[in-house]
């Protein structure tokens, strides 16, 4: 297990949204929306748990969520579902969401494109996951 | 009409540390003043960032409340280099006019203890101001604010339907023929 101080997590977390900075992180610790701190010898230290939780609320954040039901939807989950969560982080950044177009194939396929791929090749990957989905192979 | 203060926190870290102020209003039934103003005077070393609650906020750094609805306010005050370790008295006044249109100002004390970092250990954590941080808002709330204002924006979405108009889309859908030329 590695151990981390909150000053290291503050810096790794801030990479991905500066607004995590060591007051913030220290802060969520201390009011409960990250999981207690481990011991590892005689100290208290971050492991890579809290990494995932803090992900997860940079994520939940961007969708608007209070703090208050960020808590309530990260409890009951396990530390996978958590980490998950955290992974969507990125399709969340604001100058992603202006720009990107996210296409809804099915109710459970959706594909973000970036203003980047052409037309035609979006058409492509469209009809492409279309068809997959349809179950044809050709 | 009384103040009710408190901080989340019964002691904070002297550098890089964060707390809230959580202010409540109480005004007697009598009372026919509307509009009311706060200030805030902090000890040196001592921020805070805009009220939490979304009131307006003069040039000066008053807060204007709206006292037929607003009933608190909760700021988030933080340090940035080290200040010294001990007491430090946060003073809040309000201004309004009474019932009887004279101008009134009552001011409470709240003393806010700074320690170091190891001394934290000591800490109590007040549970109602953290139960109103946690329903103000977006979670953006207990985080610093950016330089410009935190906007939420959901991601365009369109739903690609496969019947049987679907190649009516491909033909017309405005984004697909303006890309492809």
């Amino acid at each position: 297990m590695s151990g981390y101080t909150a000053k290291q997590i503050a810096e790794f977390i801030g990479q991905d949204d500066p607004r995590m900075n060591l007051r913030t992180v220290r802060y969520y610790t201390q009011i409960g929306m990250v999981p207690p701190l481990e011991t590892v010898g005689n100290k208290r230290v971050y492991t890579d748990k809290h990494i995932h939780f803090f992900r997860a609320i940079i994520t939940l954040t961007r969708t608007g969520e209070t703090l208050a039901s960020i808590q309530e939807i990260l409890n009951p989950l396990t530390i996978e579902e958590v980490e998950k969560i955290g992974q969507q982080m990125h399709l969340y950044d604001s100058i992603r969401v202006l720009e990107n177009e996210t296409l809804a194939i099915t109710e459970d396929v959706a594909i973000t494109i970036s203003p980047r791929i052409s037309a035609e090749l979006k058409q492509k990957v469209i009809d492409s996951v279309s068809r997959v989905l349809r179950g044809e192979t050709n | 009409m009384t103040l009710n203060v408190r901080l989340a926190k019964s002691i904070m870290e002297q550098e890089e540390g964060m707390n809230h102020l959580w202010i409540q209003l109480f005004i007697a039934d009598f009372s026919t003043t509307e509009k009311a103003e706060i200030g805030i005077q902090l000890p040196s070393g001592l921020y805070r960032a805009s009220n939490l609650n979304g009131y307006e906020e003069t040039e000066s750094k008053g807060i204007i409340l709206d006292l037929s609805q607003d009933k608190d306010v909760l700021f988030e005050l933080y340090t940035q280099s080290a200040v010294s370790c001990g007491e430090a008295p946060v003073v809040i006044s309000i201004k309004y006019l009474d019932n009887r249109k004279r101008r009134k100002e009552i001011s409470e004390n709240i003393v806010i203890r700074f320690v170091s970092e190891e001394e934290m250990d000591a800490l109590d954590i007040d549970q109602k101001v953290i139960e109103r941080l946690m329903e103000l808002g977006n979670g953006a709330a207990g985080m610093p604010k950016p330089d410009d204002d935190f906007v939420n924006l959901r991601p365009r979405t369109y739903e690609i339907i496969n019947n049987e108009y679907a190649y009516l889309e491909k033909r017309y859908r405005v984004d697909y023929e303006t890309r492809g030329r």
